[in-house]
């Protein structure tokens, strides 16, 4: 798939993944990854980019194994702000398939 | 490229964020890394399943809104400036080779310790010193050949004047053009030596200081009533602390020998003087010899004061 289309898409499906539960940070990375082919470690710098911008808000929790871990939680912000992208994408969607039909 | 190697490189190359910022970033890497390996990953594979480590970096200082390129415009671009200005194909090559050399300076001086440097700062005036012993035999050789020329050449048209004059000419010319050729891959070579020295020198530090916690800490949850533990922590602060004291002691030593340095160049420099003399005609034979034996000890202590110094380093990193 095209890098920049994948870009796009990964910050939509990152900010849905938490919409059901909290999730940290590898948990989050191995499931985003299952659905978009990606490199791992890029999905950090867009946590931190999201948590700068104030969608996320993260916290310490103590794990059974190893350090604690940090989860990430959809702030309101964050959920408008997820509204909003798959809304666009959803109009995006539908119009590219649109489009598609009509000329296949 | 190791665990610790990547979280040395993030320090470096994040380092304008602040440190908490930086830990946690080098946090959320390290955790992926031991969980990867949990699930049974090599330390290779974890690390390559990151991707491109400088889009990582790029992309991390994009969310905090820094140009990644912020460190790479700290240092006026010399080279761009001439090859705009003169905008042709000699000139270009010339912009790029000084940009070059100008960014592996400004990046060795970034990513290194100020031992690096010194250890640089100290082979530099070595081998300066080289090429002036070099050229003062050079000198030497040309003077006598060009002396000989001249007596044996007729004086018509002044023939004997011209090539001996000539040759002399040419011996300057490919003296500073091979002196410059020298300093040149010098510097490039030498800097991304150091650096990448100096980063697996870290490496190692970090890796042994990692492995001496990991050691301790095994200890404490196995046996709790060992003295063990104790024992090995204090053997390795007095490790430290004889390190600190050895660095100390290296760097005395250092400005021990730092007037002998001016004490070879003035020597090189009446070992010129007088060289000329005998070469008009004035018996100093006898002090030229003295000069240039002074001069080479002085260069052979040099020499082993620099293994002294520096030395151990480049033995314990091949260990």
């Amino acid at each position: 798939m095209n890098a920049q289309f994948k870009k796009g898409i990964l910050e939509l499906v990152v900010l849905i993944s938490v919409t059901k539960r909290d999730m940290y940070g590898y948990e989050l990375v191995s499931e985003v990854s299952k659905i978009i082919d990606v490199n791992e470690g890029t999905i950090y710098p867009l946590l931190k980019r999201l948590t700068n911008e104030h969608y996320f808000e993260t916290y310490l929790k103590e794990s059974t194994e190893g350090p604690p871990r940090k989860y990430y939680h959809l702030t309101d912000a964050g959920k408008a702000y997820t509204e909003a992208l798959k809304t666009d994408w959803e109009s995006f969607y539908a119009k590219v398939e649109a489009f598609i039909k009509e000329n296949s | 490229m190791t665990k610790s190697e990547l979280m040395l490189l993030l320090d470096k190359r994040l380092s304008i964020l602040n440190e908490a910022e930086r830990e946690d970033i080098k946090q959320d890497y390290a955790q992926h890394i031991e969980m990867k390996m949990s699930e049974g990953s090599s330390e290779a594979e974890a690390i390559a399943s990151l991707g491109d480590i400088e889009t990582i970096i790029d992309e991390t200082l994009m969310a905090y809104n820094i140009d990644p390129n912020y460190d790479k415009s700290a240092h006026p671009d010399i080279g761009k400036k001439i090859r705009q200005a003169l905008n042709s194909e000699f000139a270009q090559k010339t912009g790029e080779t000084l940009n070059k050399g100008i960014d592996a300076v400004h990046k060795a001086v970034q990513s290194n310790t100020p031992m690096d440097i010194l250890k640089a700062v100290f082979k530099f005036i070595l081998y300066s010193l080289a090429a002036f012993v070099l050229f003062v035999l050079g000198f030497c050789i040309f003077s006598a050949i060009s002396k000989i020329l001249h007596g044996i050449l007729p004086h018509r048209f002044w023939l004997d004047d011209i090539v001996s004059g000539a040759l002399m000419l040419m011996y300057t010319v490919v003296y500073v053009a091979a002196v410059f050729i020298a300093g040149y891959s010098f510097i490039t070579k030498n800097a991304k030596q150091i650096r990448s020295d100096s980063i697996t020198k870290e490496a190692n530090n970090m890796n042994e200081s990692i492995g001496t916690v990991g050691e301790a800490a095994s200890k404490i949850n196995l046996s709790p009533d060992t003295s063990s533990t104790p024992s090995s922590q204090k053997a390795g602060t007095a490790a430290k602390i004889f390190d600190i004291f050895l660095f100390i002691l290296k760097i005395c030593i250092f400005f021990a020998v730092l007037p002998l340095f001016f004490g070879i160049i003035g020597m090189m420099t009446v070992l010129g003087l007088f060289l000329t003399a005998l070469f008009m005609g004035y018996p100093t034979l006898g002090i030229c010899l003295i000069c240039l034996g002074i001069s080479i000890c002085m260069i052979t202590f040099l020499i082993f004061v620099f293994k002294l110094i520096f030395g151990e380093g480049g033995n314990k990193n091949e260990a």
